[in-house]
């Protein structure tokens, strides 16, 4: 006789439980989904894979469960890309929609200790290990980025070493090393380090971009651009492997070569430095029309970087264009001195709140002879040690109603900029 | 990968961790002292496939030379003025046809107090070794805490006069043609109280005799001594940035013993650039052919300068607009030694500047008219920088192939660097027929494979078998002699210019040597290298074949003199005409 297992829902609540039973099927899916394809960023994040990160990102995206921990795994890849406008904006959302607050403080502490707030180095950082919540390695490699920003090298190597010696089997670590032997001239052993690496995984190319640049250091320059070939297949260090590589054919006479390489990268992306450095070989072989051709509108976008505009007085002079040739070299020796004050009260700099004046000047100079980027840190440098300074948060809300009129669609830039007038209103005259 | 490694929680590594944040602000590191880089001890090979042969062998011992310059480290005072270091200089001071030795000997701490140790002078004995008679030469005054000197005949009475430079006063011997020296700079109006580094002599403004540019480097004393902390959070030497530039000044010389300070008509920087003067390093010669001395200046984290001369002594900084001011990407360097040498052998003299670590070795090629072009990456050198802090440096021909080889001593200035290499390698670059330079490795237990305290360095054939023998002068360090021991079938053209229209030592001359292989250019230079003296003798190499057809001199006098016989592996000494009916004279030495 047939016995039948499941019966047909009679009535209004067998549907309805029918229903229920769906909906807790459905709901435990993606509730499942979603954490596995978190757990995949978190995996991926740790593994420092970034086109898997990407990929699962996006697919976290997709669900609507747990997205306060999506907006959080977010700002951890935006803090990992050195983008702390991007964090700060996901961890925002990440304490909108509930998540963790400790969670979100100890991801600030992470973000802080990358700058190299030695204060925090030494204090949270050194809780956050004792209870590292599975992040120790998120802890450590903050920790190291922040011991290299302040060039505390040595410190930063020990840490590496013993990551390395309890993880034998991960490459990362030992990558990290080896960059921070770089910094440190420690050429040699950054060297084997590299060259280790490349043994296992000949197409590792951090490791083969590292050997490279070593070998070009000991001038073993022919051997350095194989090496760089290998550097050059990934997306992010394409640009500096190939004007390296660029370099290593000018260094072996081989100008044609390197010309070859710079102009692939022009033709491919309009890349500044290549430009420049095509603009180098043409003032090298006496072609000056045709570096005048390259530097010039270097100049007219941004004439405090003074690489081209160095290349461009050159020209000038040697075209026999005096007068327009003086202009320009006086314009570099006026932008070298005021980066070298700019350096100089960086380095005399203390952490207390009499620094922030000078953290202000440092921030107008920059933005006057170097760089928006390095205007834009210092000045948010000066409020991190007082963030009721009046010039400071007037720099910056001008700053921002600058941009906000450049990019009127912009509404992160306008709600900053509201922020910083609010601030400023708030402060007792 | 890691991920799936299963970690005990409270593993080594965390415990590793934990210790290291907790004792972060302790930490210290044990100092390396590394070979350096890239030297796997083999002899490399060059362009051509082929191994460079170049020699070098340290014969200090041999010679009975044991001379330490002293910097006063040992009272702890991490005080900027001991990283400074010390020259070298070279100076027949007796006539003898060898070439004597002058050290300066430093100086040392007491309560604040800044002493200097008397220098030394070795003299020559027939080449086969030095004997100290600083004491009866009168030359051991410890008057100041030294660091360079430089040799010159200062009233042309065809005896060499020594300076001395230091903190806070110059020394000023005379040479007495007796074998003695009188401390003379008191009367000779030396006045300068700066701390002062290197100084080269030449005649500037043309009136016969030899005027003096003295560098001063920054406002450090005692009473400006901040404490500074090292990367890796230790106290250390600080950088010069924390210090402010003083003036460098310049004497023209009256002809009679007696100098005066000329700095401000004859248009040295003012005003905001002298905060630029952080003078290392100073080469006296003619850039830009047009028949007179210009002054190129080697400055510490500024743009260096370049006085054109117009003549007669009165001058334009023009560094930056003849692009000799900056490295190729428009950046001021730590600049520290310098030379003027013809690499390429286009017949114009290029400028070499050695630089801090990071930065790239500088060669400045010239377009003509005095007009540079940062040439270190085109030539091989652009990469050098890495971890070397340079600074005695000159172009000669080790191989006598017929093109200028460099050579760069090395060696850190902080206690701590991050390298860890506070000793460092000498370099050889080899010349590859004027196209690059390619170092050369070297193995065993050299000199030029053991890491020093480099800081000046002088060239001079002590021996006079034709080969320069290469003087070190270290920082806290004994000095090293080594020999140029290279072995081949090669000559060597030498000339020893003695001035009759203007100065003796015809600093300012310029020689082109004419050969089957082309020509070559040398010039006699006041300053170079790094607080050091080099012999002022000139030199070519002459490869196996090459026929030499003649040496045209073009006199600082502004005469020119054509010699058609011109002997191989000899000294030929050129004294000048002194006008109609007069043909000079010449002999071998």
């Amino acid at each position: 006789m047939k016995r039948r297992i499941f019966h047909r829902p009679r009535g209004v609540t067998g549907w309805s439980v029918l229903l229920v039973l769906l909906g807790w099927i459905v709901y435990g899916g993606l509730y499942f989904s979603t954490w596995y394809v978190q757990n995949q960023v978190h995996r991926a994040m740790t593994e420092h894979d970034q086109p898997a990160i990407d990929t699962w990102l996006a697919r976290a995206q997709w669900f609507p469960m747990r997205s306060a921990r999506t907006e959080f795994l977010e700002a951890r890849v935006a803090r990992r890309r050195g983008d702390p406008d991007g964090m700060s904006e996901h961890l925002q959302r990440a304490k909108e929609l509930g998540y963790d607050a400790e969670s979100i403080t100890r991801e600030q502490w992470l973000a802080q200790a990358e700058l190299g707030d030695m204060n925090l180095l030494s204090g949270q950082m050194a809780m956050m290990l004792t209870d590292p919540r599975g992040d120790e390695l998120a802890i450590v490699e903050a920790y190291v980025k922040g011991l290299v920003r302040v060039e505390r090298y040595q410190a930063a190597v020990e840490m590496l070493e013993a990551w390395c010696k309890d993880y034998p089997g991960d490459v990362y670590p030992r990558q990290l090393l080896g960059s921070v032997l770089v910094d440190m001239s420690r050429w040699e052993e950054a060297g084997a380090l590299f060259d280790e690496i490349l043994r296992e995984n000949p197409e590792n190319v951090r490791a083969a971009y590292g050997l490279a640049v070593v070998l070009m250091t000991q001038q073993k320059i022919d051997l350095a651009v194989p090496y760089l070939e290998v550097a050059a297949r990934d997306e992010n260090l394409y640009s500096d492997a190939m004007i390296r590589k660029a370099r290593c054919h000018r260094a072996l006479a081989e100008p044609e070569r390197a010309r070859a390489v710079l102009k692939e990268m022009v033709e491919a992306s309009q890349d500044r430095t290549a430009i420049v450095e095509l603009a180098q070989l043409n003032l090298d072989e006496g072609q000056f029309e045709l570096a005048l051709g390259r530097v010039e509108p270097l100049v007219e976008q941004d004439s405090r970087k003074v690489d081209a505009r160095y290349i461009y007085a050159q020209v000038l002079r040697q075209l026999d264009r005096q007068e327009e040739a003086a202009e320009h070299f006086s314009a570099v020796m006026e932008i070298n001195m005021n980066l070298a004050l700019a350096n100089e009260l960086a380095e005399r700099l203390g952490e207390g709140t009499e620094s922030v004046d000078r953290r202000v000047q440092i921030a107008q100079l920059q933005f006057e002879y170097g760089s928006e980027q390095e205007g834009l840190r210092w000045l948010v440098d000066a409020i991190r040690v007082d963030d009721t300074h009046r010039e400071a948060l007037k720099a910056l809300y001008e700053y921002y109603a600058r941009k906000a009129d450049q990019y009127p669609d912009d509404r992160e830039t306008q709600h900053r900029r509201d922020d910083f007038q609010q601030r400023l209103q708030e402060l007792t005259p | 990968m890691f991920y799936s490694q299963k970690k005990n929680p409270t593993s080594g590594f965390l415990r590793t961790l934990i210790l290291l944040v907790i004792g972060l602000a302790g930490c210290e590191r044990q100092e390396v002292v590394s070979p350096g880089p890239g030297m796997d001890g083999r002899p490399v090979e060059n362009l051509h496939g082929t191994l460079e042969q170049i020699t070098l062998v340290e014969i200090t011992d041999r010679l009975g030379v044991d001379f330490t310059y002293r910097n006063g480290v040992e009272a702890g005072e991490r005080t900027i003025l001991e990283t400074m270091g010390s020259g070298v200089g070279l100076v027949d001071f007796d006539l003898d046809g060898f070439l004597d030795i002058f050290l300066p000997g430093g100086g040392q701490f007491e309560d604040k107090q800044i002493r200097g140790y008397p220098a030394a002078l070795l003299r020559n004995l027939g080449g086969t070794g030095f004997r100290d008679l600083s004491s009866l030469a009168g030359t051991d005054h410890a008057r100041v805490y030294s660091h360079g000197c430089q040799v010159a005949d200062i009233d042309n009475d065809g005896f060499p006069d020594l300076l001395v430079t230091g903190y806070g006063a110059l020394q000023l011997y005379h040479n007495q043609g007796d074998g003695t020296f009188r401390e003379i700079h008191e009367q000779a109006g030396l006045d300068n109280a700066g701390w002062s580094t290197s100084a080269g002599f030449g005649d500037l403004n043309a009136d016969g005799f030899v005027d003096l540019y003295v560098c001063n480097y920054v406002d450090w004393s005692f009473s400006n001594h901040p404490t500074c902390i090292s990367s890796n959070n230790q106290p250390d030497i600080c950088s010069p940035r924390e210090f402010k530039a003083i003036p460098d000044v310049l004497y023209f010389n009256n002809g009679d013993g007696t100098f005066r300070d000329v700095s401000d008509s004859a248009g040295l920087v003012k005003g905001k650039e002298v905060a630029f003067s952080k003078g290392l390093g100073v080469l006296l010669g003619d850039v830009d052919l047009d028949g007179d001395l210009d002054i190129y200046v080697a400055n510490d984290t500024t743009p260096n300068f370049l006085y054109i001369n117009d003549g007669l002594g009165n001058f334009r900084e023009r560094g930056l607009v003849r692009s000799v001011a900056f490295d190729s990407r428009g950046g001021a360097n730590g600049s520290m030694g310098l030379d003027l040498g013809d690499f390429n052998g286009d017949l114009l003299p290029d400028l070499c500047v050695s630089n801090y670590e990071q930065e790239p070795f500088g060669v400045y090629e010239n377009q003509g008219q005095g007009m540079f072009l940062h040439a270190s990456d085109r030539i091989g050198l652009g990469t050098l920088g890495g971890v070397f802090v340079s600074f005695g440096t000159a172009f000669w021909d080790l191989d006598r192939d017929g093109d200028e080889d460099l050579l760069v001593t090395n060696g850190h200035v902080i206690n701590h660097p991050d390298s860890g290499q506070v000793r460092q390698l000498p370099l050889l670059l080899v010349n590859q027929q004027g196209h690059r330079f390619h170092r050369q490795g070297f193995s065993g237990d050299q000199y030029f494979s053991t890491p020093h305290a480099g800081r000046g360095m002088a060239m001079g054939d002590l021996d006079e078998d034709g080969r320069a023998e290469i003087l070190f002068a270290n920082n806290q360090e004994r000095c090293a002699i080594v020999a140029n021991q290279t072995s081949n079938e090669n000559h060597f053209v030498r000339l020893r210019l003695v001035g009759r229209n203007g100065s003796r030592d015809a600093i300012g001359a310029v020689a082109v040597l004419e050969s089957s292989a082309g020509n070559q250019l040398r010039m006699v230079k006041g300053g170079g290298s790094y607080m050091s003296q080099n012999e002022l003798r000139l030199y070519w190499g002459v490869a196996e074949g090459v026929e030499v057809t003649g040496v045209t001199i073009t006199w600082p006098s502004g005469a020119s003199q054509m010699i058609a016989e011109v002997p191989l592996d000899e000294t030929l000494v050129v004294i000048e005409s002194r006008g109609t009916g007069d043909r000079g004279q010449l002999k071998t030495e």
